[in-house]
């Protein structure tokens, strides 16, 4: 008797044991679900990508050769003051680009996470969204019949005698100004989060105790908002560094990394030194993105 | 006590006033190229002395220069929704099904492209078909699209089915519904709005992209509506060109307006 019972819960533990072993195999049943888009990334992104850093270790460009690896491509890029003027003004736009976006974007994402009714918060958020989902040529296409020499903004100048005109693209300032539009939707959804957590009573507290308005965002706000700006600051830098067609329609011969990367492809054929370029702001974006995800899990938020 | 109401009013103004601001900052560049397209003047003038729609028939009777480029964007694009749509969701519906530290690895692996700027992966892409001997061209722009549109779908799609109930499909199995009629009929349902957000994504991704297509787009090929856009920019612009822009634009709020007829487009923004 006694021993059918411990037979027994021995065998119960045998079955628990193999229910646990299948349970962990599960995953197994999954690969077939799952390999088709990881096959397809290994394939056309992963090896592509490890291809890139091969070349840009080489002098050479020739099929299915991968010879005399050499820094040479990286030493000629930070001796030459033109890519190092390159890569300063790519960071310092990142820096700037960031910061305006979080500092406009401030003000519309606390008006819309203090809405009340859930409409009117979809509509204006919608309307902060539009550059976003319009294609990046038809904005920037926008900023051209604004800036150029005789756009709009410097016909107005000119009429209102203020000024002779101001040069608006072609420079680091065309730039500047398609980049903060493009990327303040994504400061304003990073600061939303974060301001949606504050309670509204904290703010009603203060004012009740003598604070102004100014002194609630500079006291009560901006404190509890810091993830928020972290978060938002460092995915806009990202974004900044890497993108190419604003920058190129708006910037014209004034390059950023990825617009140089295409003139290296495009007008010198100098598949080389345009990898190990692309391999070096590959590096920048990969860093921030890290950090920001490390950031955010160590907080127990995704950014 | 009157100064200080004063000088909340004040603030109050002025906070109004840099919401306008800011809200008109965001919308009037896209503004403006409707109102270029609609006037009569080549030249660009403000307030227009008209209204026309001859730049819109313009840019329609330009078939190889805008419509064809129109259609060959569109049929890249859907092509890509497809496929993005497939891959992404069955990774998805496969990733929760993990233990959580292989899930957050496995995330990593899906939406790498996204941390990758899109000009190197055109450029990897480039130098991949070159080292293969492969052509470039429409296989090599769908390939491109998709690599950048996979991480949108896995994205949308985990995240509805993280708030989705398991046990609805332990049920509906032991009601003795096999897999295939449990994916069909209780978690495809369920995650429907993330699934279609996908494939929206996707779709708008490809259709709107610039830096991948510059790499892999066939010299003397066909080429995509944005690209078209983008090299005529170079030289200055006409009032049919913003026409065509402003087409482009439309294409996606129509997609995004049948979409809402299938399913509600405000559930899944």
């Amino acid at each position: 008797m006694l021993t059918s019972v411990t037979q027994s819960s021995r065998l119960n533990a045998f079955g628990s044991y193999i229910k646990n072993l299948l349970d962990r195999l599960s995953f197994l049943g999954a690969l077939p679900l799952l390999s088709p888009g990881l096959v397809f990334l290994l394939v056309f992104f992963f090896i592509p990508v490890l291809i890139l850093l091969g070349i840009s270790f080489q002098t050479d460009f020739l099929p299915g050769t991968i010879t005399n690896l050499t820094l040479d491509n990286y030493i000629s890029i930070f001796s030459d003051s033109y890519f190092i003027a390159t890569l300063i003004r790519t960071l310092v736009m990142g820096v700037a680009v960031a910061v305006s976006t979080l500092v406009i974007g401030y003000p519309v994402a606390y008006h819309i996470t203090r809405l009340e009714s859930s409409q009117k918060r979809a509509f204006f958020l919608l309307l902060v969204m539009v550059p976003y989902l319009t294609s990046v040529v038809v904005r920037t296409f926008g900023w051209l019949i604004i800036l150029l020499q005789n756009g709009f903004l410097n016909t107005f100048l000119r009429w209102t005698g203020l000024s002779e005109g101001v040069k608006l693209v072609n420079n680091e300032y065309g730039i500047y100004i398609g980049l903060v539009h493009v990327f303040l939707p994504i400061a304003v959804i990073s600061l939303m989060t974060s301001l949606g957590k504050i309670e509204p009573s904290l703010e009603k507290a203060a004012q009740d105790l003598g604070a102004s308005r100014l002194g609630v965002v500079r006291y009560v706000l901006l404190p509890l908002s810091k993830q928020g700006l972290l978060g938002g600051f460092l995915l806009v830098f990202a974004l900044t560094i890497s993108s190419f067609t604003t920058p190129s329609i708006l910037g014209g011969t004034t390059e950023v990394m990825a617009t140089a990367i295409y003139t290296y492809v495009g007008y010198l054929t100098n598949f080389n030194l345009a990898s190990a370029l692309a391999i070096v702001l590959m590096i920048f974006a990969i860093i921030v993105i890290v950090v920001s995800n490390h950031l955010g899990q160590s907080r127990g938020e995704v950014v | 006590m009157v100064s200080q109401q004063t000088k909340r009013r004040l603030e109050s103004l002025g906070y109004k006033l840099v919401l306008f601001g800011i809200y008109t900052f965001s919308i009037f560049p896209i503004l403006i190229v409707f109102i270029m397209a609609l006037g009569p003047s080549q030249r660009l003038e403000f307030p227009p002395s008209g209204i026309t729609l001859k730049w819109y028939i313009a840019a329609f009777s330009q078939f190889s220069e805008y419509i064809q480029p129109l259609i060959f964007s569109l049929r890249i694009a859907i092509i890509v929704g497809i496929i993005a749509t497939i891959f992404g969701t069955l990774a998805a519906y496969a990733l929760i099904r993990f233990q959580p530290r292989f899930v957050n690895g496995l995330q990593g692996t899906f939406s790498a492209p996204l941390t990758v700027p899109q000009v190197v992966i055109g450029l990897a892409l480039l130098v991949f078909f070159y080292q293969l001997q492969l052509p470039l061209g429409e296989p090599a722009l769908i390939i491109g699209h998709t690599v950048i549109a996979i991480p949108f779908v896995v994205i949308f799609v985990t995240t509805s089915l993280k708030e989705f109930d398991e046990n609805l499909e332990t049920s509906a199995r032991d009601l003795g519904a096999d897999k295939y009629q449990t994916f069909r009929y209780i978690t495809l349902p369920l995650i429907k709005a993330g699934v279609f957000a996908g494939g929206v994504f996707s779709f708008i991704v490809s259709y709107n992209n610039v830096p991948v297509s510059l790499f892999l787009i066939k010299p003397g090929g066909g080429t995509t509506l944005p690209m078209v856009i983008f090299q005529n920019l170079e030289y200055g612009f006409t009032p049919d060109l913003a026409a065509i822009a402003v087409i482009q634009m439309l294409v996606v709020f129509i997609i995004l307006g049948l979409v809402n007829l299938v399913t509600d487009v405000t559930e899944i923004f």
